[in-house]
Parts: structure tokens; C-alpha cells; sequence
């Protein structure tokens, strides 16, 4: 069974030439984790994850103390807001760089992409690397899933 | 003279090294001293023995002995108990909390390493800066200025002060009735100017200060009972450095035993405690001590001895002046545990010749450290400040530091200058 059985065709992506402002009202929008980013021929060319806007506004203590169980309220830093400058950088100075799947590639290959980088999602290419889909964690579970005898026997 | 040119060359090269900050000042101390010894067999003028006799094991000892026991502390959560605390008594007054923070910062760097004091107390800052919606920077450089001048107040604050009093074989105490009053003064003054520098962001009310309130103290000390026999030790070593000249025993002797009292007592993973050791910090001073020992055996220090004696119509007490201020200037520039360590054998030259360099001893200790404050890289303090500072939303630059801490180090250096020559008469007993 391959990846392009269980991905979602039509993926909500951001262009390179967008800016975080309007990545942030994308993930918002589509209530999404991760969104792709691609260039003007579609092709894949990084992966925006909602942890990386994110830490723009989290507290920098957070970072800097290993134990921070004494810290009974983050006061100021609960309605922290990400500056100007932050929010209107480009998605490419913040993106990472993609880990993604072609759409003839099994379900346990992705599986295991999945488990060993810690993710939740996954672009799904085609040979040309031009973005085709999106393939979720419970996507490509379920889609294994069903293939056990003892439930697509019930 | 080919010695005296080689052995120059090779001290002057590791000085531009350390200031354009192109390579680890750890690596240069080691490269500078084998280029050194190397040199120096080769030419006839410094030999494998003679580098071993330059290096003053007291202040290594002295250094390593405290180093172990804030290794030892630092991993209980004792500083960030002390910072916590601290904040909770600011109310969250800007000015009150900037005045509590630095003023725990000095007294801890007046006994303890005042990079590693800032090491400890810097990330604490940043936490409550963030909570109380306010910019860090004025408590960051506050921190860091501050331990700088109030480290000079005493014998084991401030590397200088160690080198210092070991070549002139000035106690605990000599620091205590010459050196505290003016630093006192100095501190107090370097306070005032960074109040008024930083009138703006402290004048910043914060919005939700109760929110301090909810840090707890208690919550942040991890390890009470390591703590409690740590600070025992640590206040025993103290009371002996009051004494060690009654005892006519060297302060590196106390350091030394402090640390292995508190090994035997807490038994802690030595390899965790030994990684937290600042080797880097060890390995410049004996590098530094090798290369210099190289200049004094080619005979460059005597030269420079008696080019400065010559000098002579000069009143000491002026002397003394321009000493602070060329060697705070020097300090900034290169930062002071070189300069220091390379002054001192001039000085030692400068008696032979005759001079009264009891009160030169106290104006090199002033100068280098009110020295470090100028720039970015005069003390590591600094350093360390600086690029923590980066990490966070609002980096120091160069710039910043050339409007806050330089200020300060031409007020100490003013203070510090007044006070020297009012209490000359003091200073030459």
C-alpha cells in the first residue's frame, strides 16, 4: 500500500515569497500543524511546523532554566505578542528543512520517517519533488491498520 | 637583544590575539607559552625549569580551590534561591529590583568568582524580567558592572587581586582596610550613574508585579542539605582568610582545603562536579605566567623597570594616578588577568630601582578592576553577559556598552583616582 492511498490531495501550503503574518493566519484558518512551503513550480522546498511561530512568543527563561516548577505564573510573558519585525520575516528564514515522502513510497516507510523525526505530518511529493499532499500520522496508522487481519476481518 | 625582541614579539602577538578575539584565549595561552619556551632554548635565554618556576601556583591554587566549591553549589539551586528571594523583596520596583540584584551579585562576586556569579544569576534575571513584562538589559549590565567594581574590594574577588597579593604578600585584611573603603565609594557611584544611564527603562512601571509573588523560593533550592554543608565550608574558608596571615599560611592553602573538606563531606560525582571546574580559565593563567616569565628571563621587563624609573621626576602620587588609568585603559582593551600578570614584574623592577611600590600595588588593582567595566571584553563578566544577552530578545551591543558600562569605568576610574591621592599616605604604610 502506498502513501498516495491515504494522503490529503488537496494540501493547504504557504509560498516562499509569503511572510509569517500569513502562515499564521493559514495554520489558524485550516487548523493545521505543519504547512508546507513551496516555489513558484510547486515544489517543496521547506516545511513550516506551528512550534516554529510559536517560540517567537514563548518566554526565553523557558529555554535558558531546566527546572522552572517554582515559576508559579509567567505573568507578562502569558500575553506575550510576537514584534513587527518577527511576524513579517519571510517563511523561508524560519522554516526547517523538510522531511517528506513520495506518493509511491509504502506506509511503514513513512511510519518509520514519522516515529524517528518526532512528527505529526508529512508532505507528500511526487517524483518531480512537486508537492501533491499531506499525510497526517493517523493517516497513514489507520491506513495500516486496516490491512491487520483482525480488523478488516470484522 | 634577539631575546629581548623574540620574546616581545611572541607576548605582543598573544596580546592582539587575545584582543581581536580570533581564537580562544585558552588556546592562545598554551600556543604563547610553548612558543615561548621554545624560543627561549633555542636563544639561550629561558629554560624548561625556569617556565615551571614562573608559575605562581598560589593564585592556580587558590583559584581551583574556590572553583570546587561554587561547582559544588551551583547545582542546588542556592543562586537562584538567593535571586528569587531577592526579586520577591523588589516588589517588582525596576529600581529597587535592579539595586537588590546587583547588590547580591557584589557580595557573592566579593567572595566568590564574579563570571560565575553572573553565570548563575543571569538566567534567574531573565525569568523575572520576562514576568514582569520588562527589558533585562539594565539588570544584566548592572550585574555584571557591579560584581566587576565590588570584586576588587577584597583578596579572592577578583583574579588581579589574587596575582596581586600573592607578588606583593598582601592578606585578606590589607584588602578589607585598603581596598573596601574606596571600593565601597566606587560601587556606590558606578550604582548612582547606572540609575540615571538607565532612567528610562527603570522608570517603566510593571503592570502585573504580584505575579512575583508567585515565584517561590523554596520551590527553586533543590538541594538543601549539599547546600547547607557547602555554604558551612564556604563560610569556615572565609573566617580562615581573615586569619591566614596570623597563621602565616597562604590563602591558596585555605582555598585548597575548603574544597577538600567539602569533597570528603558531600561526596559528590566528582566528574560532574570536576566538568563544572573552569579549566579554560586555569590554562590562561598558566599560559599567561609561562609566556611572561619568558619576558622577564630576555630581560624585557627590566628594560621597561628601568625605562619607567627614568622617568623619574614624576611625583609618585601623580604616578600612581596615571597607573590606574593606563592600566584600566589597558585592561579594557586586552582584559586585566594579562595585564596584571605582566605589570607585576615591572613593578617588581620598579622597587629594585628604588620606588615605594606599596601604594603603585593598590592603584594596579583599582585600575584593572575598574578597567573591565569599559568594553565588552574587558572582564569576562562581560563576555559572558553579552552573549547570554544575545539569546534573549534584546542583545547588548557594543554600542550599548559603550553608552552604560564605559561611563562607569571613567566614573570608578575618577572616584577610585581622588580617593588614591587622599589616601596616599594611607595606601604607601
Amino acid at each position: 500500500m502506498k502513501v498516495e492511498s491515504c494522503m490529503k490531495k488537496n494540501a493547504i501550503s504557504v509560498k516562499d515569497t509569503d511572510d509569517l503574518a500569513i502562515a499564521a493566519r493559514q495554520f489558524v484558518k485550516h487548523h493545521v500543524g505543519m504547512l508546507p512551503v513551496v516555489n513558484g513550480k510547486w515544489e517543496l522546498v521547506g516545511v513550516l511546523q506551528i512550534r516554529d511561530l510559536l517560540t517567537l512568543v514563548l518566554p526565553v527563561f523557558t529555554r535558558l532554566i531546566e527546572d522552572f516548577d517554582f515559576v508559579g505564573t509567567f505573568g507578562a510573558a502569558n500575553s506575550a505578542q510576537p514584534s513587527k519585525e518577527e511576524i513579517s520575516k519571510n517563511v523561508t528564514e524560519v522554516m526547517e528543512e523538510p522531511v517528506f515522502v513520495e506518493e509511491s513510497w509504502g506506509l511503514p516507510h513513512a511510519f518509520a520517517l514519522l516515529l524517528h523525526h518526532h512528527l505529526s505530518d508529512l508532505p507528500v511529493v511526487d517524483a518531480e519533488n512537486r508537492l501533491v499532499g499531506v499525510a497526517s500520522r493517523v493517516d497513514i496508522g489507520s491506513a495500516l491498520l486496516k490491512k491487520w487481519e483482525i480488523v478488516s476481518g470484522d | 637583544m634577539t631575546a629581548i625582541i623574540v620574546s616581545s614579539v611572541i607576548f605582543i602577538l598573544a596580546l592582539t590575539l587575545i584582543f581581536t578575539e580570533k581564537m580562544n584565549r585558552s588556546i592562545i595561552g598554551i600556543a604563547g607559552a610553548v612558543m615561548m619556551v621554545g624560543a627561549g632554548m633555542a636563544l639561550g635565554f629561558y629554560s624548561e625549569e625556569d617556565a615551571i618556576a614562573a608559575v605562581d601556583f598560589n593564585t592556580l591554587g587558590l583559584l581551583f580551590g574556590m572553583m570546587v566549591l561554587v561547582a559544588l553549589l551551583e547545582p542546588t539551586g542556592f543562586f537562584q534561591y538567593l535571586a528569587v528571594w531577592t526579586a520577591r523583596f523588589s516588589k517588582g520596583r525596576p529600581v529597587r529590583l535592579m539595586v537588590l540584584l546587583g547588590t547580591v551579585t557584589t557580595v557573592l562576586s566579593m567572595f566568590l568568582d564574579n563570571v560565575t556569579t553572573v553565570i548563575l544569576i543571569a538566567p534567574v534575571t531573565v525569568l523575572i524580567a520576562e514576568i514582569l513584562g520588562l527589558n533585562p538589559i539594565p539588570y544584566l549590565i548592572a550585574e555584571a558592572v557591579l560584581s566587576n567594581t565590588g570584586g576588587v574590594a577584597t583578596l579572592v574577588g577578583d583574579p588581579p587581586n589574587i596575582l596581586i597579593a600573592s607578588a606583593a604578600g598582601f592578606s585578606f585584611n590589607d584588602f578589607l582596610t585598603h581596598s573596601l573603603p574606596i571600593v565601597f565609594v566606587a560601587w556606590l557611584a558606578a550604582l548612582l550613574l547606572l540609575r540615571y544611564l538607565f532612567r528610562e527603562e527603570l522608570s517603566k512601571m510593571p503592570t502585573n508585579a504580584e505575579a512575583i509573588l508567585k515565584l517561590d523560593p523554596n520551590e527553586a533550592f533543590n538541594d538543601r542539605k549539599t547546600a547547607n554543608r557547602v555554604l558551612i565550608i564556604l563560610g569556615v574558608t572565609i573566617f580562615f582568610f581573615f586569619i591566614h596571615h596570623n597563621l602565616h599560611i597562604q590563602p591558596s592553602f585555605i582555598a585548597l582545603s575548603g574544597a577538600a573538606a567539602a569533597l570528603v563531606w558531600v561526596q559528590p560525582d566528582l566528574h560532574e562536579t570536576l566538568k563544572r571546574v573552569e579549566w579554560n580559565v586555569l590554562i590562561f593563567f598558566g599560559g599567561l605566567f609561562v609566556m611572561v616569565g619568558g619576558l622577564e628571563s630576555a630581560g624585557v621587563l627590566q628594560q621597561l623597570g628601568e625605562l619607567i624609573s627614568r622617568a623619574g621626576n614624576i611625583s609618585p602620587v601623580v604616578f600612581g594616578v596615571i597607573t590606574i588609568w593606563v592600566v584600566a585603559i589597558l585592561s579594557s582593551l586586552v582584559n586585566n588577568i594579562p595585564v596584571t600578570i605582566a605589570l607585576i614584574p615591572v613593578f617588581a623592577e620598579l622597587e629594585r630601582t628604588g620606588i615605594n611600590i606599596q601604594p603603585l600595588w593598590w592603584a594596579l588593582a583599582f585600575g584593572a578592576g575598574f578597567g573591565g567595566n569599559g568594553t565588552i571584553i574587558g572582564s569576562a563578566a562581560n563576555v559572558f553577559v553579552v552573549s547570554f544577552s544575545e539569546r534573549t530578545k534584546h542583545p547588548i551591543t557594543s554600542q550599548l556598552w559603550a553608552k552604560r558600562g564605559l561611563p562607569v569605568m571613567i566614573l570608578t576610574c575618577f572616584v577610585g583616582s581622588v580617593l588614591y591621592v587622599l589616601a596616599y599616605p594611607f595606601l604607601s604604610s
